[in-house]
């Protein structure tokens, strides 16, 4: 049986680096998706990664256990995230066209559907690039909620803790959030 | 319930988050009504398009090299808890040694503020202002020319010529 965040916590705490290896390989993929969906630039999501982790580790000592381990590690990635956004703000000089974020998303076939079909992979591509566009359009924290929810299916308690906001501000950005993007993909889905 | 009242709760419904009879309430007004059934086939159409586009992306990131950089940055946070604990836990005689050494480097230096205080006198026109002499046995003479207002600064050490 694999051992609890909170135990390969005490282990990290007392010294076993090996146990600190098991939490980022748990979670380094669901950070990813959040970093990738907040910035879009694959790098920019590595390096968010990268940080998050380095970042928990020399705060390892302030984490008490009162909420959960990836929750408390979610916030620590929101924040990086958030960081990175107003770096890129700040040094902007020309806004990124939508075809220079990076590279096309691929979306994965449903089970059953044919490997190569022109037409379906023409239409989730264009559902791909749509998606982008919506999410680039929303505020960090809109875009935040959405992905949380969505993407690493935290219940709203779980987001609330995260963003450090009430319940109902968290419904409320979903709710826009999603309706932002259902306008987005109208004749698509 | 009205589909106005449905509405508000179509996101909570779909994301699981209502309470049992309030998930039924809307799980009933929804199966009759077309406009708010076709609601939620579409908000859980972008979630599924969201999640699924996000996560493709997610896995073909190369992770690989990610717990090399983490460990790296481990390494260089518990070099700089090592240090700081040293420091800390040196020992009172050598924090007290290294006070009475900065006293004596203190009590060493030779008093400054009368240098101080003569360079701080900023000369006025036609004034000047000795910054500092030298020598503990220099002589000083001034002497007046009253004809033409000026003043001669005569300077001499010991054994040493005018």
């Amino acid at each position: 049986m694999a051992d609890s965040d909170w135990e390969l916590v005490q282990r990290t705490r007392a010294g076993r680096q090996e146990a600190f290896r098991e939490l980022v390989e748990r979670y380094q993929r669901r950070i990813a998706a959040l970093a990738l969906g907040m910035l879009r630039g694959r790098e920019d999501a590595l390096d968010v990664v990268q940080e998050t982790f380095t970042k928990a580790y020399q705060n390892l000592e302030r984490f008490k256990g009162d909420s959960s381990f990836y929750t408390w590690i979610y916030r620590i990635a929101f924040n990086l995230c958030v960081d990175h956004q107003r770096r890129e703000t700040k040094e902007a000089q020309v806004p990124l066209e939508p075809d220079e974020r990076g590279e096309t998303i691929v979306l994965p076939q449903p089970d059953g559907v044919p490997q190569d079909q022109p037409f379906d992979r023409a239409r989730d591509s264009q559902i791909a690039e749509r998606l982008r566009e919506a999410i680039s359009e929303l505020t960090p924290d809109h875009r935040a909620v959405i992905l949380l929810r969505e993407v690493d299916g935290l219940s709203y308690a779980e987001i609330s803790e995260v963003l450090q906001c009430p319940k109902g501000t968290v419904m409320s950005r979903l709710h826009y959030a999603r309706r932002q993007l259902q306008a987005r993909l109208q004749g698509l889905l | 319930m009205t589909c106005d009242e449905a509405g508000e709760l179509l996101d909570a419904f779909i994301d699981g988050e209502l309470p049992g009879e309030q998930l039924l309430d809307v799980a009933r007004h929804a199966g009759g009504c077309a406009v708010c059934d076709a609601t939620v086939r579409k908000l859980s159409a972008v979630r599924h398009s969201l999640a699924g586009s996000l996560d493709a992306e997610a896995a073909s990131l190369d992770l690989a090299g990610v717990w090399s950089a983490v460990s790296s940055g481990m390494a260089r946070e518990d070099a700089r808890r090592t240090s700081i604990r040293r420091w800390r836990a040196a020992p009172a005689w050598a924090a007290g040694l290294a006070m009475a050494a900065g006293a004596m480097l203190w009590l060493s230096t030779p008093p400054a503020h009368e240098v101080q205080r003569v360079a701080a006198a900023r000369p006025r026109p036609n004034q000047t202002v000795i910054d500092r002499l030298d020598s503990d046995s220099a002589r000083l003479e001034l002497r007046r020319e009253r004809k033409y207002g000026t003043t001669l600064i005569m300077v001499s050490a010991e054994g040493d010529g005018q």
